[in-house]
């Protein structure tokens, strides 16, 4: 084993062995989750009606490990006090935001592997293109600037935890990621369509199949993403006062 | 400070401090099932039986996410932020402090099927008898006991808060959508049926179904849901260490 393996190898072993609940929570979230939806729900399902299902659930999978893992874990290291222990190390806010942001694109491969799994396991059509790619990495990015936002306003484990559940829940049930956006009810259609989740999955679909990408719905959705970020380095508190 | 002010004061700590895990609470036992019967009726189209399917199998995962994650969540954040000693060094016993926190399952529970049943009364997509809202009830109590006594025993067992969030998150999620409750229990392969029976969710799937039909309560479900729930209390009790 070459000398610079070595440390490399040992480092992942003792992040697993000492967070080994926080791995498998998030491969269960981000992978296990998305793929057992889909095979639960798109049994019946024609090959569109799949490919749109599978395209929703890797959404709810970055949902789950990038949005709903940010706010929980910045909470939690707020309230159990390690964030002003990382602070006395002379660790900036800037790094742990870094740190968490480089932390949620490697969770973001977690859905990006159950697609992989849904087209070779659930009969889901393969993409046409990588035009899909983009707009997944827009949606990662924007739902980690929000996941940084609902952090920085909860000051509780429950209220974060309500906070987040409601974010996830809302996002995969009324933004018509898992159905035709035809079907999303007249008077809600103005609101959810211009939702980031709408916006990334509709632009997937199209990338997906090889359609011609919306340019208004991807401009939306960078809209949103600078949006989240720009309030998350507004308004992130680092250590809070005594 | 008059005796009514402080009073009024503690009042205002407690709303302080416990407001957010009764929004945790009410999101549980209402919202998160409005939200799956949503997504439902979106993915079923229009026909009554498959609204019904969805409805069943949405106020059974409701009972599932609410009891299990409400009672795991609110002992793991007892445990961990310190609550618990506090308790332990008062006159409260191991019975009491479970009881109190089954019991809250229980009556989100109870909630949780009566308003489900109240709505779809009034949507027309429900038609249940009085036996039928009994046999409801009755499925709700159970639920919420024993899958809030199994949040419980999963809560008391971690050996920190982030093994304990994952147990709960994982077993609150995995109970209703690894049971029969959107598909049939044929779907699954033969060596994991034994397993799926196991789960009160595969037996109070079919009860609700019953129920919201208004067709006849199925004996051998409501009998294994009784059965069940009484075993998993038993087993969460003892599970649960009361001293550290």
């Amino acid at each position: 084993m070459s000398a610079s393996l070595r440390p490399l190898l040992g480092c992942t072993a003792l992040a697993l062995s000492v967070n080994r609940s926080y791995w498998v929570m998030n491969l269960f979230m981000g992978f296990g989750m998305p793929l057992i939806v889909q095979f639960v729900f798109g049994q019946r399902m024609d090959a569109p009606g799949r490919t749109r299902l599978l395209i929703g659930n890797a959404l709810f999978g970055v949902l789950l490990v990038v949005l709903r893992k940010t706010a929980m874990v910045m909470t939690s290291d707020r309230i159990f006090g390690y964030r002003d222990l990382l602070a006395t190390t002379g660790l900036s806010r800037e790094s742990y935001l870094g740190t968490m942001a480089l932390e949620s694109a490697v969770m973001a491969l977690l859905p990006f592997a159950a697609l992989g799994f849904g087209v070779w396991l659930a009969g889901v059509t393969p993409p046409a293109s990588w035009l899909w790619l983009p707009p997944y990495a827009l949606a990662v990015a924007s739902l980690f600037a929000l996941g940084v936002c609902l952090s920085a306003a909860c000051r509780s484990l429950p209220s974060v935890a309500l906070a987040t559940n409601l974010v996830t829940m809302a996002s995969f049930t009324l933004c018509p990621l898992a159905y035709p956006a035809e079907r999303v009810p007249a008077v809600l259609a103005p609101v959810v369509t211009w939702l980031p989740p709408s916006l990334a999955a509709e632009s997937m679909a199209a990338g997906w199949t090889h359609a011609a990408l919306e340019p208004t719905a991807l401009a939306a959705l960078l809209a949103w993403t600078l949006v989240f970020v720009l309030a998350s380095l507004r308004w992130f508190p680092w250590t809070d006062r005594p | 400070m008059s005796a009514l002010g402080q009073t009024l004061a503690v009042l205002r700590l407690f709303w302080a401090q416990e407001r957010s895990a009764f929004q945790f609470l009410l999101f549980n036992a209402f919202a998160m099932p409005a939200f799956v019967a949503y997504l439902g009726l979106m993915l079923a189209g229009g026909s009554l039986e498959a609204q019904r399917w969805w409805m069943a199998g949405s106020i059974t995962l409701g009972l599932g996410m609410g009891g299990l994650a409400q009672v795991g969540f609110a002992v793991l954040t007892d445990r961990f932020l310190g609550r618990l000693d506090l308790l332990r060094s008062s006159p409260v016993s191991k019975l009491a402090y479970y009881t109190a926190h089954v019991s809250l399952a229980v009556i989100e529970s109870l909630a949780l099927v009566l308003v489900a049943l109240a709505l779809l009364t009034a949507l027309g997509i429900a038609a249940p008898g009085p036996g039928g809202v009994a046999a409801g009830m009755l499925a709700a109590l159970c639920a919420g006991s024993a899958i809030g006594g199994l949040g419980a025993a999963l809560a008391f067992g971690a050996r920190d808060f982030d093994a304990g969030n994952t147990a709960v998150a994982i077993a609150a999620i995995g109970f209703a959508v690894a049971s029969p409750v959107f598909y049939e229990i044929t779907a699954l392969p033969w060596a994991l049926r034994p397993v799926a029976w196991l789960s009160p969710f595969t037996h109070i799937a079919p009860l609700l179904r019953a129920v919201i039909a208004g067709a006849p309560i199925p004996g051998g479900a409501l009998a294994a849901t009784l059965g069940l729930a009484l075993a998993l209390n038993t087993i969460s009790y003892r599970l649960a260490r009361w001293q550290e």
